[in-house]
C-alpha cells in the first residue's frame, strides 16, 4: 500500500527533487582543499564519536541515527516478553500511539514517500524516535521496508525504548542513550528482585526530559516540527513540577508485576489524540476503548465562548481558551492535526445565513486542501499548523517545508476572532448561532494524498466544546 | 601578479614571531615615501564623514552640496517615482553612517533571475525590466500594489546596499594596475585567482560583482531600478566636466573644463555610461531627473571622500602582521597605484570565487554565481552589516564566512586565539570609520531630545530613569543580526528604527518602508489570510528564499508606518473611555458608528491600523516578533509575540529585560510636538472648521488619559471608511473596510497618509475618506477654498 502511494506521488515530486538537486549542487571551488595539510585520523579511543561520512547525503547522528549499529537488537526484550510479568502495563500500551509508532499507516506511507524522494538517504530521520531500537540496531538502514522487521522494532516505542534509557543528552530528536545491557529502569527504589532482569531506580522515568527527548522534533533543516516539551518548559505545569506523566500516564494503584504488592503506579496508556488505524481494521474493543479515552481526554481542553454585536453586518465574537496549563493546544504533530470551529447562523425562519467549518463532499475542510472548494471557507478558524515550501505554497510534507506557521493556543491563552455575519435591516431576528470546536487526527485529503483512501472511514471527529447563542434584533 | 612572495614573507614573519614595530614587509613592498604607519599612501584624500575630498574646488563643493541634498530628496509619484519602486530616495539605502554609506538589512533587496533548463540566465522582470531587481511597491491607482513575481523566476539573491565613499578615487585608477593583479589561472599556485570583470570593454570596478565601471551608470541604474526615476545620459560636455572625466570622446579643450578638478588625471578612465535614455510608463514625462540633477548626483558620488585612517600604534602593527600572515592582503590589496599616489583601498577590485556558502547564483558580466569583487576595506568599521547580502553582523562574522579562495584565510582566522583575532579586527577598524561605528544609525554620543521635542520623553526624567530612557532609545535604534535571531526567518526591519524614523526615531515612516499585507480571495470574493499570515515580509534571514507570496494570494494592501510618539499617553486611556464613544448602531443617527475593537479575552484594541493591539506591552511583543522576527519569552496575560522560530538561534532570542526596556521607552516617549504657525488666526479658524465639517466626530480632539486629556485627535474606534465593494484585509474585530481612526497628532511629519500611504498630501488624504467619512469629505469639498485652506493650516500644526 505504501509503495503504491510512493508510486502515485513520485511523478509529482520528481521535478521538485531535480530542482533541489540543481540548486543544492554548488560549483566546486577550484582552490578548495589545495593545501590543507595532513589529515589525522581521530583515535577511536580518545577522539570524539565522528560518524564516517558516506558522502551521499545520508542523514546520521552518532547518538540516534548511527551509520553503523550501536546496539544489538537480539539483546532487546520485546513487549511480548515483558507481558508475561507485566500484563497490565503491556495491555495499557497496546493500541497507544507508542505501540502504533511503526504500524501507523499514515506514518508508513509518509516514510515511504521520503524514502523514494531521497533514495533512502533520509529514511532514518523519523525513525530515530519511532523505533529508537531499530534506528540504532541496524534494522532501519537506507531503503528499509516495513515488512519483516524484527518484532522489537515493529513494536515501535516499546517497553525497553524507555525503560532502558540511561541518559538524556539532548531534549529533542531522540537525544537519549540506551543501555540494553543494563538494568530495567523504573520509578521504584524498592523493586522486587527478579531473575528476569536487574532493576534500578531512575529519576528519568518520572521526568519530562525523557519524554521530551522524542516529543520535541526539529527537521533536518532546523525547522521546529513538534514542540510539546519546549511548550511545557515555559508553562505553569513546569513551574509547578508537573511533568508529562502527571496527565498522560494517569495514577493508579496495583501490582507493578504479577504477584507483586499493590502500590501507587502509573498507567501506561500514554493518553493522546491518536486512534489506531489499520487497513485490515483494528480490534473493535481496543478501538472503542481508545475512542472513549480520546473523547474523554479532549472534552473541555479548550473552551469556546460566543458573543455578538448585532448590526449590518453582525459582528460575532468567538473566543477560544486553551484550558491546558502544560502545553499548547493542539500540540505534537500539529501540521497533521485539524482543530477547527464549526459554526452556523440561522435566522428566525431557519434559513442558513452564515456557515464556517463545514465539510465538503470529501469530508475535507474547505481550506487550501479541499479538492472541491479550495479556499472556499474564508473565515475558517483552524488551530492546526501549516507548513509552507520555499515558493510560499502550503505543503504537508515536513521535509519540503521552510516555514512552519503554528496558530496553536499557548497554555491558558485566550484568543478572540471576529466573524462577520451578513445581516441587514431586513434580517429576520432572532438569529440562532450553533458552534462546535472540533478535532480530528488527520484530514481525508492527507489520506488520499498518501494513497490511504480506504482509511478515511476510520477517521473520527471529536467535539471539544460547543456553544449556542441567540441574537436579538439590534 | 604574484601575491605569493608577500604571503610567504608574512608567514615567515609570523613564524619568527615578529610582532610590533613597523612591518618590514610593507616597506619591502612600497618605497617608504609617505609618512604614517599605514604605509605609503596618497596624501590629501581623506576627509571627515560626509565631506568632499580635500582637493575639491569651491565650485565642486557647491555641486557636492547640491548632490547630497538631492540624494536625500524623497521623490513622490508626481515627480516620477515608480510605477514600481523599492525606495523613495538615494539616501534611504545609503545612510550608514551618513549619506554615501550602507544600510541595515531592512534595506536589502532581491536580485532575481530565471535560469532556464538549458542553463541560460535571464534577469528577472519586476513590473518591467529592472536589471533583475525585484521591486516591492507600486505607486498608482489601477496598478497591483505589489509588482508580481513571474512564476518562472527561480533564482533569488539578496543584496545589501553598498557604501560608496571614495569611489571617485577608485574611478581615477588606471585599469592597468587592476589587471596587473589578475591571476585567472592561479599561475603562482597560491590558491588565489582573481580575474577582472568587464563593463562594455572596460575593467569593471564598482558593484558586488565589479559589474560596472561608470559612476554615472551606477547612479542611473539604481535610480531607475529602485526608484523608478528615469534619466537621460549626461552629455559629453557634462561628462567631461565631472570631477572624474567620464567623457568618451576627444580630450576636451582645457579652457572649457569649468568645474573639473585642477589636474584631470585620467581622462577616459571612466567608460561612458549607458547611452540609452531610460523610460517608464508612469504619467510623468521622461526623463524624470534633469540632466543638471544627474550631474550633481554623479559629482557628489565622485567627490565623497573616504574616512581617515586611525593613527598608527603598536597594536595596529600587530594586527597588520596578522592581516599579512592570513593572506588577507592577497585579495584585499592594501594599495592600488593611482594618479595621486598609492590608494589604500584594500581591494584588488577583482573577482574571486568565494565558495558555495556565499555563492548567490547571480551572474553579471564575467562573474559567475560564486564570484564576488573584493570589497574595499577603507572605512569598513562604520558600514556594517557586511558581505553582499549583509548576512554578517560584524567583521568577525564576515571573516568567518569567507570560503572558496578565502577559505584558508577564514579557517586560519578561526584557529587564531581570541586576542589575535581582536588584533586583526582592531587593524581593520583602523582603516577608517571606527569613530562612527554604531549598533544602529544613532551617532555615538548623540544628544537626547528633551521634553517637548520630537523624540523626547513625556515628562522630565532624571537619574536612572533618564539613563533607562536613553538606553531604550539606543535599543530602539539597534540593528539586530541574523546571529542574534533576526528573522523568523522572515522580517521587515532589522531594528525598530528601520521603519519608525520620521522625523526622529520613534516616528512614522515613508512609503518605502510600508509593510505589505496580503491575502487570498475566496470563491465568493471574501478575504482569506495566507498560511504564513497576512504580513508579506520584505526580506528573510534564509538564503535564496524568494519570499514569493503564496501562489493563490492575489490581494495586496500596503500599510504605512504610523508614528509611535505619544504611545504611552494613549496606553493610559481607560478602556471605558474608548468604549464610551462607541455607537455601533449609530443610535444618534449621525452616520458615524464607531465600534470598539475587541482583542483576545475582550481587551479593547487601540494600536495598529485595525486597532488590533490592546497595549504598548503587546505592541512591543507584536512588533519584535512580526517585524523583526525575534522570539520572546512567554509572559502571563499577554497573547502577542512569537515564542519560537527556525532560524537556528536559540529561543527566546530577546530576553525579557530588553523587551521591558523597550516597553518602558515607548511608554515614556512623548507626543509629537505641536507645530507653530505664522498665522494663528487661520489655525484657530481651521480648528473650528474641523469641528464644523464633522472631522471631529471620529478624530476626537482629546480623550481623557491617565493624567489629563490626551490630544490625539482620534476616538480609537473602528469605522467603515473604505469605498463600497473594497475587499480589504480583515484583522481582529476589523472587517475589510474598517480601519481605526488614526490619531492626527504628528501629522506634520507623518506623510504619506492613509493606511496604505496612498495620499501624498492632506488634501488627498481627505479625498480618501469614504463610508462613514464620506459626509465629512463632502463637507470639505463643499467648503470655500479659504475655509479649506484654514483647515489645512490647522492640520499642519498637529
Amino acid at each position: 500500500m505504501s509503495q503504491r502511494a510512493a508510486a502515485l506521488l513520485l511523478p509529482l515530486l520528481l521535478p521538485l527533487h531535480l530542482a533541489c538537486a540543481c540548486a543544492g549542487a554548488p560549483k566546486p571551488s577550484p582552490n578548495r582543499g589545495a593545501d590543507t595539510g595532513p589529515t589525522v585520523d581521530p583515535s577511536p579511543d580518545t577522539g570524539p564519536i565522528t560518524p564516517p561520512d558516506p558522502g551521499d547525503g545520508t542523514v546520521s547522528d552518532p547518538l540516534s541515527m548511527p551509520l553503523h549499529p550501536t546496539l544489538t537488537l537480539d539483546e532487546a526484550r520485546s513487549a511480548a516478553t515483558c507481558a508475561s510479568c507485566h500484563p497490565d502495563q503491556v495491555r495499557d500500551w497496546e493500541g497507544t500511539a507508542h505501540a502504533w509508532a511503526m504500524r501507523d499507516p499514515v506514518f508508513q506511507a509518509a516514510t515511504m514517500l521520503r524514502q523514494a524522494e531521497f533514495d533512502g538517504a533520509q529514511d532514518r530521520f523519523c525513525l530515530q524516535c519511532h523505533s529508537n531500537l531499530g534506528s540504532r540496531g541496524g534494522a532501519l538502514g537506507p531503503g528499509f521496508s516495513f515488512e519483516g522487521l524484527p518484532e522489537v522494532v515493529a513494536e515501535g516505542v516499546t517497553c525497553v525504548s524507555c525503560h532502558q534509557i540511561d541518559a538524556v543528552l539532548r531534549v529533542e530528536n531522540a537525544g537519549h542513550s540506551l543501555d540494553l545491557a543494563g538494568p530495567m529502569r523504573g520509578p521504584f527504589a524498592d523493586a522486587a528482585a527478579t531473575p528476569a532482569h536487574a532493576s534500578a531506580e531512575s529519576a528519568l522515568l518520572t521526568g519530562a526530559e525523557l519524554c521530551g527527548s522524542c516529543h520535541d522534533v526539529r527537521e533536518i533543516n532546523g525547522l521546529p516540527l513538534e514542540r510539546p516539551y519546549a511548550e511545557w518548559t515555559s508553562a505553569p505545569a513546569a513551574a509547578e513540577a508537573r511533568p508529562c506523566q502527571t496527565c498522560h500516564m494517569p495514577a493508579a494503584t496495583g501490582p507493578a508485576a504479577v504477584g507483586g504488592p499493590a502500590r501507587p503506579l502509573r498507567q501506561h496508556r500514554f493518553l493522546g489524540v491518536s486512534l489506531p488505524l489499520d487497513e485490515d481494521g483494528v480490534d473493535e474493543a481496543i478501538f472503542n476503548e481508545k475512542l472513549a479515552e480520546v473523547e474523554a481526554l479532549l472534552t473541555g481542553v479548550a473552551t469556546l465562548r460566543l458573543s455578538a454585536r448585532p448590526g449590518s453586518p453582525t459582528d460575532l465574537l468567538v473566543t477560544l481558551r486553551n484550558e491546558l496549563d502544560g502545553h499548547a493546544f493542539p500540540t505534537g504533530s500539529t501540521f497533521n492535526r485539524q482543530v477547527w470551529l464549526e459554526l452556523s447562523v440561522t435566522d428566525a425562519t431557519g434559513a442558513l445565513l452564515y456557515q464556517t467549518g463545514d465539510l465538503d463532499e470529501n469530508g475535507d475542510l474547505r481550506d487550501a486542501w479541499s479538492a472541491i472548494d479550495p479556499y472556499g471557507d474564508a473565515d475558517l478558524i483552524q488551530l492546526g499548523s501549516r507548513l509552507t515550501a520555499p515558493g510560499g505554497a502550503p505543503n504537508f510534507l515536513a521535509w519540503h517545508a521552510t516555514e512552519h506557521t503554528n496558530p496553536a493556543l499557548q497554555p491558558l491563552q485566550i484568543r478572540s476572532y471576529t466573524l462577520f455575519v451578513p445581516t441587514t435591516a431586513d434580517t429576520a431576528y432572532p438569529l440562532r448561532v450553533e458552534a462546535r470546536l472540533r478535532m480530528r487526527a488527520y484530514g481525508p485529503y492527507l489520506m488520499r494524498a498518501l494513497g490511504l483512501d480506504a482509511l478515511i472511514d476510520q477517521l473520527v471527529i471529536v467535539d471539544i466544546d460547543a456553544a449556542r447563542l441567540e441574537i436579538s434584533a439590534p | 601578479m604574484s601575491a605569493a612572495p608577500r604571503l610567504l614573507l608574512g608567514l615567515l614573519l609570523g613564524l619568527l614571531g615578529c610582532r610590533g614595530g613597523k612591518d618590514p614587509a610593507d616597506s619591502a613592498r612600497w618605497p617608504d615615501t609617505a609618512a604614517g604607519g599605514h604605509g605609503p599612501m596618497a596624501e590629501g584624500i581623506f576627509a571627515p564623514l560626509g565631506q568632499p575630498v580635500p582637493f575639491a574646488t569651491d565650485a565642486q563643493r557647491a555641486i557636492f552640496d547640491e548632490g547630497i541634498a538631492l540624494s536625500g530628496h524623497r521623490f513622490t509619484p508626481a515627480e516620477g517615482l515608480g510605477p514600481a519602486f523599492n525606495l523613495v530616495s538615494c539616501a534611504g539605502c545609503h545612510e550608514k553612517p551618513a549619506v554615501g554609506g550602507s544600510a541595515g538589512r531592512y534595506r536589502n533587496f532581491f536580485l532575481t533571475a530565471e535560469i532556464t533548463e538549458d542553463g541560460a540566465y535571464i534577469p528577472g522582470e519586476s513590473f518591467g525590466k529592472a536589471g533583475g531587481v525585484m521591486r516591492l511597491y507600486t505607486t498608482g491607482a489601477g496598478l497591483p500594489p505589489r509588482p508580481p513575481v513571474p512564476a518562472t523566476t527561480n533564482l533569488f539573491a539578496q543584496r545589501n546596499p553598498i557604501p560608496f565613499f571614495g569611489v571617485g578615487l577608485i574611478a581615477e585608477l588606471d585599469q592597468g594596475d587592476i589587471l596587473a593583479g589578475a591571476d585567472p589561472q592561479d599561475a603562482d599556485g597560491d590558491g588565489i585567482s582573481g580575474r577582472p570583470n568587464y563593463d562594455r570593454g572596460f575593467v569593471g570596478r564598482f558593484g558586488r560583482k565589479a559589474q560596472t565601471v561608470s559612476i554615472e551608470g551606477f547612479i542611473r541604474g539604481p535610480l531607475n531600478n529602485h526608484l523608478g526615476i528615469t534619466s537621460d545620459p549626461l552629455t559629453e560636455d557634462q561628462r567631461a566636466a565631472l570631477p572624474v572625466d567620464s567623457s568618451g570622446g576627444a580630450a576636451p579643450d582645457a579652457d572649457s573644463l569649468g568645474a573639473r578638478w585642477a589636474a584631470p588625471l585620467q581622462p577616459w578612465a571612466q567608460a561612458s555610461a549607458p547611452d540609452a535614455p531610460l523610460a517608464d510608463n508612469d504619467a510623468v514625462p521622461d526623463p524624470e531627473l534633469s540632466g543638471g540633477d544627474l550631474f550633481a548626483l554623479v559629482s557628489f558620488a565622485m567627490l565623497t571622500a573616504p574616512m581617515a585612517f586611525a593613527p598608527e600604534s603598536t597594536e595596529l602593527d600587530d594586527g597588520r602582521v596578522i592581516f599579512d600572515e592570513l593572506g588577507c592582503g592577497d585579495c584585499h590589496r592594501p594599495r592600488l597605484m593611482g594618479p595621486r599616489g598609492p590608494l589604500p583601498v584594500y581591494s584588488d577590485l577583482l573577482l574571486h570565487d568565494m565558495g558555495p556558502a556565499l555563492a548567490d547564483g547571480v551572474r553579471q558580466g564575467e562573474a559567475d554565481g560564486a564570484e564576488f569583487r573584493t570589497q574595499p576595506l577603507w572605512g569598513v568599521a562604520a558600514v556594517g552589516p557586511y558581505l553582499h547580502d549583509g548576512r554578517a553582523h560584524s567583521l568577525d562574522e564576515a571573516i568567518r564566512w569567507h570560503g572558496g579562495e578565502g577559505e584558508r584565510s577564514g579557517r586560519d582566522y578561526e584557529a587564531l586565539p581570541a586576542d589575535e583575532q581582536a588584533l586583526l579586527i582592531g587593524f581593520l577598524r583602523s582603516l577608517g570609520g571606527a569613530e562612527h561605528e554604531s549598533l544602529g544609525l544613532q551617532a555615538p554620543g548623540a544628544r537626547l531630545p528633551g521634553v517637548g521635542e520630537a523624540g523626547g520623553p513625556t515628562t522630565a526624567l532624571h537619574g536612572a530613569e533618564l539613563e533607562d530612557f536613553a538606553a531604550g532609545r539606543l535599543l530602539f535604534d539597534r540593528e539586530f543580526g541574523a546571529s542574534e535571531g533576526l528573522g523568523a526567518p522572515r522580517f521587515n526591519g532589522d531594528s525598530c528604527r528601520a521603519c519608525h524614523f520620521d522625523p526622529v526615531p520613534g516616528g512614522a515612516g515613508p512609503l518605502d518602508v510600508n509593510v505589505m499585507r496580503h491575502g487570498i480571495l475566496s470563491s465568493d470574493g471574501r478575504y482569506i489570510p495566507p498560511v504564513v499570515g497576512s504580513v508579506l515580509h520584505r526580506t528573510t534571514s534564509l538564503q535564496g528564499d524568494g519570499l514569493r507570496a503564496q501562489p493563490e494570494a492575489t490581494l495586496f494592501e500596503p500599510r504605512q508606518t504610523p508614528t509611535l510618539l505619544g504611545l504611552g499617553l494613549i496606553d493610559g486611556i481607560a478602556e471605558a473611555t474608548i468604549a464610551a464613544q462607541a455607537d455601533p448602531h449609530d443610535a444618534d443617527g449621525d452616520g458615524i458608528s464607531g465600534e470598539v475593537s475587541l482583542v483576545d479575552g475582550g481587551r479593547v484594541g487601540r494600536f495598529g491600523w485595525k486597532a488590533q493591539v490592546p497595549s504598548v506591552a503587546e505592541f512591543v511583543r507584536d512588533a519584535l516578533s512580526v517585524e523583526l522576527g525575534l522570539t520572546l519569552e512567554a509572559r502571563a496575560g499577554l497573547s502577542f509575540g512569537q515564542l519560537e522560530d527556525n532560524d537556528g538561534v536559540a529561543d527566546p532570542e530577546l530576553g525579557p529585560e530588553l523587551e521591558l526596556q523597550l516597553q518602558r521607552y515607548l511608554l515614556r516617549l512623548g507626543p509629537p510636538p505641536r507645530q507653530r504657525s505664522d498665522d494663528p488666526a487661520a489655525v484657530s479658524r481651521g480648528a473650528a472648521t474641523f469641528e464644523a465639517l464633522g472631522c471631529a466626530a471620529c478624530h476626537s480632539p482629546a480623550l481623557e488619559g491617565a493624567s489629563g486629556p490626551v490630544p490625539l485627535y482620534s476616538d480609537l474606534l473602528l469605522h467603515d471608511i473604505l469605498p463600497e465593494g473594497t475587499v480589504g484585509i480583515e484583522e481582529g474585530s476589523a472587517g475589510g473596510r474598517e480601519l481605526r481612526t488614526p490619531p492626527l497628532w504628528g501629522l506634520a511629519h507623518s506623510a504619506p497618509y492613509l493606511h496604505d500611504g496612498a495620499a501624498a498630501t492632506l488634501t488627498a488624504a481627505i479625498a480618501g475618506h469614504h463610508g462613514e467619512g464620506a459626509g465629512a469629505r463632502a463637507a470639505f469639498d463643499a467648503a470655500t477654498p479659504a475655509t479649506q485652506a484654514d483647515l489645512l493650516r490647522f492640520l499642519e500644526t498637529l
